[in-house]
């Protein structure tokens, strides 16, 4: 990686930590889970994965390489098809952690988006139509970085997460096949993005763009994790 | 609708326009190499196309199972299958070479204006439209190399144009990968989303997805229209 890209890279880093810092991720993160306040994380984090699928395959209609939209293809064959780390597609691995605390399969397939989750969807799959096919990446894929521990001081996302189910609720990692998981998988994911950003990125202009994208993909993270958290927080 | 009755439907119209003047007159021109190279162009063309296509009507479909299908469809075309190992734009690029055009001949080659204008509305179905008419919009096209549903025609298209390039020019169906494999992997994909067509084009739905099967046949017309031209134009002993 060039000076020029290692320093956008920690540009990204540097947002993604920046938005661990901001009052409603922090308090997402501190809650106590219980089983009801679970079952609210389970059906938004199925309705979250499902939702995002529309933004990456925005990005493959829009990018004009065919050896990128291979790769984006072969990210979204994981998310949704089969991943051979995990042996399913990634959405099935929310509803085993629904199942872990107390719903059915149709309950977090039938759960109704919160406002906050609809609208955060709503707005990745915006930058993907809208932005340049480059900064649409840029923006949908920085979500990935918020899943890795290397960058994050505290532990990052699925690690926080983790910590909460296994020790609020007294499951197993074994019922929780997600977190580590989404850990693996978005080391790899994000060094693939980085590779295509860096490939395809040419001016600073560019970079700009991208990285504006990024700080509203991070904002709409904090929409989403604001609205689940009071959710949480309405109930017992 | 049921299934049947969908089969029914679509399958009409796709033969209709089989049966058509234009496609008509587009089987039945003499096969030459360089009139074969204007095919392999277009084609090579329509398939890049269809990647932006599909993947728009999976970014605007909210229906997981229906997005799962579009991307195994895609996996199909783009990254491998039963069919190719590397994705079927091998399969145009492995043929343009059996009539002397080298990949970059291909995949740099302008599309003739009714190529470049039949992509485009193509592209707006299925981005602006609602993604069950920019589904209809686009499985259809399929159909049209449905060897079962056109044998009383010749064959489906693939299959009635690789006969052509034998006849003409000597060609083994082998030689011909992209007609070779279409004429058998469109069968599977023409079957793969009438139950979601019977689940969800329903109510006033069901006529705007007719309708969009229909448009969609138009524009093939006007794409075969634009190709039979341009080899046309071509002496038969160019």
């Amino acid at each position: 990686m060039d000076a020029t890209v290692a320093g956008y890279d920690e540009s990204l880093n540097q947002l993604t930590r920046d938005a661990f810092a901001v009052p409603e991720v922090q308090a997402f993160y501190e809650m106590r889970l219980t089983p009801r306040r679970a079952q609210i994380i389970a059906q938004q984090f199925g309705l979250f994965v499902r939702g995002r699928r529309s933004a990456w395959a925005y990005l493959i209609a829009r990018c004009p390489h065919m050896e990128v939209k291979k790769e984006l293809l072969a990210h979204e064959t994981e998310e949704m098809l089969f991943d051979p780390r995990c042996g399913s597609d990634h959405y099935t691995l929310w509803v085993r952690h629904g199942e872990a605390v107390g719903l059915t399969a149709d309950e977090v397939h039938d759960a109704r988006p919160l406002p906050t989750t609809r609208a955060a969807i709503c707005g990745w799959s915006w930058l993907a139509f809208n932005l340049s096919w480059l900064e649409g990446l840029g923006g949908v894929a920085v979500l990935e970085r918020v899943n890795l521990d290397p960058i994050i001081p505290g532990g990052a996302h699925q690690t926080r997460a983790q910590e909460r189910w296994t020790k609020d609720l007294g499951l197993t990692l074994e019922q929780l096949p997600n977190f580590k998981l989404h850990r693996e998988a978005d080391t790899d994911h994000k060094g693939q993005t980085m590779e295509l950003l860096a490939n395809y990125a040419r001016t600073d202009v560019e970079w700009e763009g991208i990285l504006d994208a990024a700080r509203q993909s991070l904002e709409f993270w904090q929409v989403f994790l604001g609205g689940v958290g009071r959710a949480m927080e309405a109930v017992e | 609708m049921e299934v049947h009755e969908w089969r029914k439907a679509i399958g009409d119209i796709v033969r209709e326009h089989s049966a058509s003047d234009v496609v008509t007159r587009y089987f039945d021109l003499k096969q030459t190499p360089l009139r074969a190279q204007v095919i392999v162009r277009e084609l090579a063309h329509f398939i890049r196309h269809r990647r932006d296509c599909w993947a728009h009507v999976s970014g605007n479909c909210p229906v997981w199972s229906v997005k799962q299908k579009i991307l195994q469809h895609e996996y199909g075309e783009v990254i491998k299958d039963e069919f190719s190992e590397h994705g079927h734009i091998t399969l145009i690029l492995n043929q343009g070479k059996t009539v002397g055009l080298e990949p970059e001949d291909i995949l740099n080659a302008d599309p003739l204006p009714t190529t470049r204008a039949v992509l485009y509305a193509w592209g707006w179905i299925t981005r602006e439209k609602p993604w069950l008419e920019g589904l209809a919009a686009l499985t259809v096209t399929e159909w049209c190399n449905d060897d079962r549903l056109l044998g009383d025609h010749g064959g489906g298209h693939s299959t009635r144009m690789g006969r052509r390039w034998s006849e003409d020019m000597g060609f083994k169906m082998k030689e011909m990968p992209n007609f070779d494999v279409h004429s058998q992997a469109d069968e599977e994909h023409s079957d793969m989303f009438l139950p979601d067509l019977e689940k969800h084009a329903t109510g006033p739905l069901q006529e705007k997805t007719l309708r969009a099967v229909k448009e969609s046949m138009e524009l093939m017309t006007i794409y075969r229209a634009g190709v039979l031209e341009a080899m046309e134009r071509i002496p038969v002993d160019g």
